[in-house]
């Protein structure tokens, strides 16, 4: 199959997000190469194992003194490691370490320690979309003002600021106005975490390529890993650490009308218009848009076995 | 004349046939998707997917217009369902605006984001529109050879009935659990009538039922029985343009490929078989009228026949995964416009 740019602000053609054919390849040449979450340290007892599903491998992770890991039935090794309390797999038992792969992700999101805070609500939806899209709008500051006009309301998107760390990327933004004092937060049910400081009391949006947008604030850290289940169809997996003693029950129908009634929703709209025949991507934003394309250009450098995007 | 089956069972169950037909039929075919009717103040809009398209029909105050209803910053689907968009068409995701003229209006942040925009460059995409008696239809293309050349002779054999002069005064979605052609091939099936509807068209003579083909179209047109001429109730709104034998008979036409209507001396209806999944189909019912008429009770009326259809056509639809489903021996004269139904079909594919 030949890739061909099919705008000036796309490089991704519309197929790539419908094709059966994409999505096998996508699951032979892209997670195959990367590392992919497949749970938690919280999800595997000591001596206990869980299962997962990666690019479209079955496999058995497990924790017995060391970490280890074997596609199913075949018994092949893969590579399992674990940052953050967060468990990767790679199908190549000889990949580069986790930490290698993350760059310098994990020093670049504040003093966030997931593993130190608990799940305290784990919520999954499907979205009648391609996972890509999903990605694509996790990494668009351009929709903040638009699409979350008042969901977000509360965020400085002028002051927002993002970076690239190798194909994963950063992104924070302040609140408006005067942060919000930790008694108000507290009075919603969640704790302030104890591990950052004031500045990260804003809205944090990150990515672990190629699928695991992530979000913080002062009283959370979630992870969403866009799940592919099929060209058109996408789970999200939204799972919500906090400090021990905190109250998700306010919290959770706010961050769900951003992910899921928000997000989803652009999601779905874009997917339905992927197959017009008119369907095209016209100008993107200078700047707003720009991590789309680098998430794109990092999915075809990854399908064609090379190092990454240019950079 | 030959009648024989031509489709296999694939083409009522394979994702591959669905899209082809989505792209290369259903997609490249003038459509109905509203009425007049449906437009009275500037900013309504009315959206429908054509194939593989979505589309949105505008009335800007002065004129209907046809849209792509594709934001042209990042493809979006602009608006959904119906109802009005004041002076301005919006995309959810970002705010691009648009007039009710197609013209880019409204960029967010533009200066800083997009130095280099020339608004004049990025209008909305045209479709094209027509109206019919009324009716309005839509094409994909802008491009598209006139609508009265796809309508073809059907204008000319519909009886009395002008439509335009109607109004509309009911509008449905039935969701059918089957192929769009198998309720197309039902609808142009004489030989079922005497017996799936055996007493919902009891009253009417089929034996008298005269048909004709029309290129891909086919019309119809069958009487009242005697004896339902005396007893049966009078109408309670007949419509008062119709002119002879159509002030009793009932008639049920194609517009190949998938636009039915049927008439009776009270209703003008017309039901769109929308595709939208190999063993799904959404039928976009509306019905026109003498301005007064009782809607919900001819609604009623039509639902009479149309759920038999409906439960037909899913029955089949059910069969044809089995191993052993296949095809007998038709009906000689009575099911040859399904023949003739594949012909068209096979045709438009390329495959015949």
């Amino acid at each position: 199959m030949t890739v061909t740019a099919v705008a000036a602000g796309q490089m991704l053609e519309p197929g790539a997000y419908w094709s059966a054919e994409w999505y096998e390849r996508e699951q032979a040449e892209l997670f195959a190469r990367c590392w992919n979450l497949v749970g938690t340290v919280d999800d595997v007892a000591t001596g206990g194992s869980l299962h997962a599903t990666v690019a479209g491998r079955a496999a058995v992770v497990g924790h017995d003194g060391a970490w280890w890991g074997r596609t199913v039935p075949d018994g092949s090794p893969v590579a399992v490691d674990v940052w953050a309390g967060m468990v990767f797999v790679h199908l190549d038992p000889d990949a580069e370490p986790l930490l290698a792969w993350l760059r310098d992700f994990p020093a670049s999101i504040g003093g966030y320690r997931p593993e130190e805070l608990v799940e305290v609500a784990r919520v999954r939806f499907d979205v009648a979309a391609n996972w890509k899209l999903f990605v694509e709008n996790h990494v668009d500051v351009y929709h903040l003002w638009y699409l979350h006009e008042q969901s977000l309301a509360d965020y400085d998107h002028p002051r927002a600021s993002y970076r690239f760390c190798g194909p994963h990327w950063v992104f924070y933004e302040p609140p408006r106005g005067r942060p919000m004092a930790r008694a108000e937060l507290v009075q919603q049910g969640m704790r302030v975490i104890t591990s950052i400081d004031e500045s990260w009391y804003g809205s944090g949006a990150h990515l672990i390529f190629p699928n695991v947008p992530i979000a913080s604030g002062a009283t959370f850290f979630q992870t969403y890993q866009a799940i592919p289940r099929a060209p058109e169809r996408t789970t999200i997996d939204l799972r919500i650490r906090a400090e021990p003693g905190s109250d998700p029950g306010a919290f959770v129908p706010l961050t769900r009308a951003v992910i899921e009634v928000e997000d989803g929703l652009a999601c779905e709209r874009l997917q339905a218009g992927m197959r017009s025949p008119r369907f095209a991507v016209g100008p993107l934003a200078r700047a707003h848009e720009l991590p789309i394309l680098r998430f794109q250009a990092d999915v075809l450098a990854t399908m064609a076995g090379t190092d990454g995007a240019p950079g | 004349m030959t009648t024989v089956y031509r489709l296999g069972p694939d083409a009522y169950l394979d994702d591959d046939w669905f899209r082809r037909e989505q792209a290369q039929l259903v997609g490249t075919t003038w459509t109905l998707v509203a009425s007049v009717d449906d437009f009275a103040d500037p900013g309504d809009f009315m959206t429908a997917v054509v194939g593989d398209a979505p589309l949105v029909v505008v009335f800007d105050g002065t004129r209907l217009r046809a849209f792509h209803n594709l934001c042209r910053h990042r493809g979006m689907v602009m608006l959904e369902g119906s109802g009005n968009a004041g002076n301005r068409l919006a995309c959810l995701y970002h705010q691009w605006q648009y007039s009710l003229e197609g013209a880019l209006r409204v960029v967010p942040q533009r200066r800083e984001q997009f130095p280099e925009l020339d608004l004049d460059a990025w209008p909305l995409q045209p479709a094209a529109l027509a109206v019919w008696e009324g009716m309005v239809f839509v094409h994909p293309d802008p491009d598209a050879p006139p609508l009265a050349e796809h309508l073809g002779a059907v204008p000319a054999n519909i009886g009395t009935f002008r439509p335009g002069e109607l109004v509309q005064v009911a509008t449905d979605v039935i969701e059918a659990r089957c192929n769009w052609k198998l309720f197309v091939e039902n609808h142009v099936d004489v030989y079922h009538l005497w017996y799936l509807h055996d007493r919902s068209l009891g009253d009417f003579d089929h034996t008298r039922f005269e048909h004709a083909t029309l290129g891909g179209h086919w019309v119809s047109y069958e009487p009242l029985r005697p004896a339902a001429e005396r007893d049966r109730p009078a109408p309670v709104l007949p419509i008062r343009h119709l002119e002879g034998r159509d002030r009793t008979g009932i008639g049920a036409h194609l517009l190949f490929p998938n636009q039915m209507f049927a008439t009776t001396v009270e209703l003008f209806a017309s039901y769109r078989a929308v595709p939208v999944a190999p063993d799904r189909t959404l039928i976009d019912l509306r019905i026109r009228a003498e301005p007064g008429a009782d809607g919900a009770a001819l609604l009623r009326s039509v639902h009479a026949f149309v759920d038999e259809d409906v439960a037909a056509c899913e029955a089949v639809q059910a069969g044809m995964r089995s191993p052993r489903f296949s095809v007998g021996p038709l009906a000689r004269t009575h099911e040859h416009p399904i023949t003739v139904f594949h012909d068209h079909v096979l045709a438009a594919l390329g495959a015949a």
